[in-house]
């Protein structure tokens, strides 16, 4: 099966704390919800990878989720690196996680030196409809100024989580300058995020399946 | 009172010597008759509504015969108050043994006046709002028997915010960081709540772990750094294929800046860790976190060599099957080989340290 891989991308999520960062992104490997006092904040950078078949081919997905804390950033801007797509998340029932957004794009382009690196802003929680606070055509147009694809997606639901992801993956697909290169051209050590196809075992902790198929080592 | 008293109850406790509610009324007390040091205040103007928890009654364990001597050493050190016999306790193999040692022992080895009480400081801390948003996502620690009900577990969140609170209140120049209230959680839950755990996790806050809770995090990524100096020196062969993948050595910053107890799910096993590192330099942990990344060091040369397996691997340690007694010793050796001056040289980094 591994052989099959097609390439192997890598993805960022980043966005202020408690938008959801952590919670799409289990909900796309484990395809599973955790109430928040079985989460926990995320210190550091958390990872994990899934195989995603997109028109009947095989891609390695990793994602790297990073602490939305500000004193972290410098931290964690160490992992932009090599990094073809980043979702930016804000949460849509507190407007300063969408004001917050213009930081993070900075963030963004100061570590990030790729412009064609793909950015996708997303909107999380839109099952509290009630308490929304940043509407739907206010998320996007903002997107569009930066740039960048928009979703809305509630991880607690799981609408449109992997639909998100895949249009992030699929833009990657459609850029192929992102990836389709033997080697990252800033850096000294070139194997690291590059598009190592095959021998693809992925770590006891790395919690993704094969196939897109939800991983079973979730506790719900 | 009434609150306390239900939360007794939750979980049946054996036996507690001396619970915070006897602490609080010893202070009354002492107030009342003692005025001269000016710091102690009648209860009720403490912002502290921090009372006890309940739930660490679990591992109030029996002793095992073989650990006989050893209880009957921390006892009298206890009674004695000799903080150095407790301390090389602490450090060596078995540490402190159960919850009831450990509830006499950390506020004398962290050096807590237990009748010292706060005074009220009622202008909130910049930070306040994170650590709101990171109390209800804290996971509390698996405890053999106990399951924990949803109302309990709400309020230990509940009293860990009044404790990190307090403390920031108490010293606004510090800077609260992700991963700090879960250091809190455990004196709260060992201690018992009360004003011990509040005093306890202030002495960590402001001894130990100040480093991440100045502007910045920069001095700690300086320290992580010397978790690779150590490797380099001590284990080579690890050392050059973590170097090889550029792999950054903040995979062991939640181990350092919560003591573990982010990564952790067994109360004992952070205990124990707890001993440990408030017994000894604030910089034990990245000792630990060394020898604990030298410890798996087949698994990790095993593995795929590739940045996002190693990295995965190395940020589940703590989770995995250690024998924590063997990593402690090797890292209490390698603390006495490699003193934090020398470790400097070597790593060719400067800490500032006083």
């Amino acid at each position: 099966m591994n052989k099959n891989i097609e390439a192997t991308f890598k993805l960022l999520f980043i966005g202020d704390s408690g938008v959801g960062k952590s919670s799409i992104l289990l909900r796309f490997t484990d395809n599973c919800f955790l109430p928040p006092e079985d989460t926990g904040a995320t210190i550091g950078v958390d990872f994990k990878v899934k195989v995603q078949r997109i028109q009947d081919k095989k891609y390695k997905v990793t994602i790297w989720d990073t602490a939305g804390q500000e004193r972290f950033r410098t931290l964690t801007s160490s992992y932009y690196r090599g990094a073809q797509g980043v979702m930016l998340v804000y949460d849509v029932t507190d407007r300063s996680t969408f004001t917050e957004l213009e930081k993070w794009f900075d963030e963004l382009n100061t570590f990030c030196a790729d412009p064609n690196i793909v950015k996708m802003v997303v909107g999380n929680k839109i099952d509290m409809a009630a308490e929304r606070q940043v509407s739907k055509e206010e998320g996007d147009t903002y997107a569009k100024n930066h740039g960048a694809l928009y979703y809305e997606c509630s991880a607690k639901t799981s609408l449109d989580v992997d639909q998100a992801i895949k249009a992030l993956v699929s833009e990657i697909i459609q850029r192929p300058t992102l990836w389709k290169k033997s080697a990252p051209s800033s850096s000294g050590s070139s194997n690291l995020f590059s598009n190592s196809n095959g021998n693809t075992r992925v770590g006891s902790n790395g919690g993704g399946g094969a196939d897109g198929e939800p991983f079973s080592n979730c506790a719900c | 009172m009434s609150y306390l008293n239900n939360g007794k109850h939750l979980i049946s406790e054996p036996r507690v010597s001396e619970d915070a509610s006897d602490t609080v009324s010893k202070s009354d007390r002492s107030n009342s008759t003692n005025t001269s040091q000016g710091v102690r205040v009648p209860r009720r103007q403490s912002t502290a509504s921090i009372r006890p928890v309940s739930v660490a009654s679990s591992i109030f364990s029996v002793i095992p015969f073989s650990c006989q001597d050893r209880y009957s050493k921390i006892v009298s050190a206890i009674e004695l108050r000799d903080v150095q016999a407790l301390r090389e306790l602490a450090i060596s193999d078995g540490g402190l043994l159960n919850t009831n040692l450990r509830r006499k022992a950390w506020p004398l080895l962290l050096n807590v006046d237990s009748f010292y009480m706060y005074k009220h400081h009622d202008t909130p801390h910049r930070d306040e709002h994170q650590v709101d948003i990171d109390l209800t996502r804290t996971n509390l620690p698996r405890m053999a028997g106990c399951v924990l009900s949803s109302e309990l577990r709400k309020r230990v969140q509940k009293q860990l915010g009044n404790v990190v609170k307090t403390i920031l209140r108490a010293h606004p120049w510090l800077s609260y960081y992700q991963g700090f209230h879960e250091l809190a959680m455990v004196f709260l839950i060992i201690l018992n709540g009360g004003n011990d755990s509040l005093r306890a996790t202030e002495s960590a806050a402001l001894f130990f772990v100040r480093d991440a809770m100045g502007d910045n995090l920069e001095t700690i990524r300086t320290q992580l750094s010397l978790i690779y100096t150590l490797l380099e020196n001590e284990d080579p062969e690890l050392h050059t294929l973590l170097d090889q993948l550029a792999i950054p050595p903040f995979f062991a910053i939640s181990w350092v800046l919560s003591w573990f107890a982010h990564d952790l799910v067994d109360l004992n096993d952070m205990a124990r860790l707890y001993d440990f590192f408030m017994s000894s330099s604030p910089l034990a942990p990245i000792y630990v976190a060394a020898s604990l990344v030298s410890h798996n060091r087949s698994k990790i040369l095993g593995s795929e060599p590739e940045f996002a397996v190693v990295h995965a691997l190395l940020v589940g340690l703590p989770q995995g099957n250690n024998d924590w007694a063997e990593i402690l010793a090797r890292s209490s050796e390698w603390m006495e080989e490699y003193p934090l001056a020398r470790l400097q040289e070597l790593g060719n980094v400067k800490l500032n340290k006083k």
